[in-house]
């Protein structure tokens, strides 16, 4: 493979992570415009502990992930009280306020950026993305999985039949923030090098967007959604100047014609 | 088994419940009825944790429920159905009886993945009672709205309940339906032991089910008895008839 085949498919590996990440959140009712602040979580944290703590990679990724879970709780707890459009400005607040962080903190080399990070082999980078298709999958397989569909199709009524909705709905945040945070500790060991501005909130929103253009209700919805948003942009390269007026425009083109997304239909419980 | 004292839920100033206290005894059926607005479905609403803030004492054997969360409350054994359907969306009626029958399980359990439709004797038999059990793989939203009625009794039977309240299941059906449905009611006392509070405006099926009867007129009880004792209630009369021959 050619560097640029590689980069691409590293950078659809991580936008998998990332559609993933939003996914999980969704599929509980919930929406985080806020993933890209649990990615920087993950990507700093991991990056800190393989630099300035020698600790092993994937190592890194993993306990990345795990600072990420962590502030996915915190966050959705209040986020239990936030419905619709307040949730969504709930979250974009804590991205800002990550990235916020990220930029007063020494540790995180502020504005310049947290640099030193080793190259991981792509071969871990698969390992991880399959590993939470895999995990999700079997998730969904549950009866957990089965609550968190009726907690989605009605909070209140799934209340009143006994599940607990409270546990779903941090539980999906958690869930998808320790997503991301993977998918930042890819990224970070990936590219070598990451400041606070990566994790802005227009990254937040494309990590929603092809969820939405791929299908909420499946996990290759989202994998789909990915896909799609990594290879568009580099399809459209020939029209140069006009490429993100012709992505807009297909993009939007989509959500009309397939408002259930690409992959559209939820697979039911055995 | 249910012992409310001094119920009482005020929206502002405005006073939805006021001082209701009732018991209920295990295996009976109580009816609630009364105007619309009268407060039935506040103090149902009350008694399952869904809204507002209730004051007054609302004991489930022995267990004092009131102010507790809604699933907290359906997991210490109350089920209810809801008078405008409460359906899960795009769920097949299978699988939201599988919901409900959730809480009896073990979070071990819970987290087994399960890739074949297992059969399940205590869904099939629940979805045979109500006569929906042809639609058991079909999406729940696409059935009539009696079958979706049926879908909800069967969700809330699904968890094996202590009580059962019903919120106007009799709403839309035919008289021949309602006769059906209040010997269905019946058979779930014997058949599944449970207490059931049934909210209803079918006077024919409160008379065929209910050996007692509450009257609610203005967020509170004005009267208590049987069908008999409550249709020879002049303050029955009165919220009922008006005002004239009071």
């Amino acid at each position: 493979m050619n560097v640029y085949y590689t980069g691409l498919f590293v950078t659809f590996l991580i936008n998998v992570l990332c559609a993933l990440s939003v996914y999980v959140i969704l599929k509980s009712g919930q929406i985080s415009v806020g993933n890209a602040g649990f990615m920087a979580v993950g990507g700093y944290v991991a990056g800190i502990l393989s630099t300035v703590y020698g600790l092993g990679i994937p190592a890194s990724v993993a306990a990345g992930s795990a600072a990420a879970a962590l502030c996915g709780a915190v966050v959705g707890i209040p986020a239990l009280r936030l419905k619709g459009t307040y949730l969504v400005i709930g979250t974009i607040s804590f991205t800002a306020m990550i990235r916020s962080i990220a930029q007063v903190l020494d540790i995180t080399g502020g504005a310049m950026g947290l640099k030193g990070m080793k190259r991981i082999g792509i071969l871990w980078i698969v390992i991880f993305a399959v590993l939470v298709i895999a995990l999700l999958f079997l998730f969904e397989k549950t009866r957990y999985g089965l609550d968190v569909e009726a907690v989605a199709a009605d909070s209140e009524a799934a209340a009143a039949a006994g599940v607990r909705v409270i546990l779903i709905k941090v539980l999906s945040f958690t869930l998808g923030a320790a997503i991301a945070g993977i998918a930042g500790g890819c990224y970070a060991h990936w590219t070598q090098y990451i400041e606070p501005s990566d994790f802005s909130t227009s990254v937040s929103t494309m990590m929603v967007l092809p969820v939405i253009l791929g299908g909420r209700n499946r996990i290759a919805g989202a994998v789909l959604g990915a896909a799609v948003f990594t290879i568009l942009p580099e399809l459209l390269r020939f029209a140069s100047v006009w490429r993100m007026v012709i992505y807009g425009v297909l993009v939007i083109a989509i959500v009309i014609v397939k408002p259930d997304g690409l992959i559209s239909g939820r697979k039911r419980h055995a | 088994m249910l012992e409310i004292r001094n119920l009482s839920q005020y929206y502002g100033e405005f006073c939805a419940l006021k001082d209701i206290s009732f018991d209920l005894g295990e295996n009976e059926i109580l009816g609630i009825i009364g105007q619309n607005g009268a407060g039935k479905t506040t103090l149902i609403n009350s008694i399952t944790g869904l809204g507002g803030r209730p004051s007054g004492t609302v004991r489930l054997d022995g267990t004092d429920i009131l102010g507790k969360r809604p699933d907290t409350i359906a997991r210490l054994g109350v089920a209810r159905t809801f008078q405008n359907l409460r359906i899960f969306r795009g769920m097949t009626v299978r699988e939201h009886l599988l919901v409900a029958q959730n809480r009896k399980l073990s979070p071990g359990r819970k987290l087994l993945p399960n890739f074949r439709n297992t059969e399940d004797a205590g869904v099939d038999a629940l979805l045979e009672f109500f006569d929906i059990l042809r639609f058991r793989d079909d999406d729940a939203e696409g059935l009539s709205y009696g079958d979706r009625r049926r879908v909800e009794m069967a969700r809330a039977l699904a968890g094996s309940p202590k009580l059962l309240i019903l919120d106007e299941p009799g709403a839309g059906m035919n008289e021949q339906e309602s006769e059906v449905l209040a010997s269905q009611i019946r058979e779930i006392r014997e058949r599944f032991h449970t207490a059931i509070i049934l909210i209803e405006h079918d006077m024919s099926i409160i008379r065929a089910c209910c050996e007692r009867i509450i009257v609610l007129d203005h967020g509170q009880k004005i009267a208590e008895g049987s069908f008999e004792q409550i249709a020879a209630d002049r303050e029955v009369q009165r919220a009922y008839l008006g005002e004239e021959d009071a």
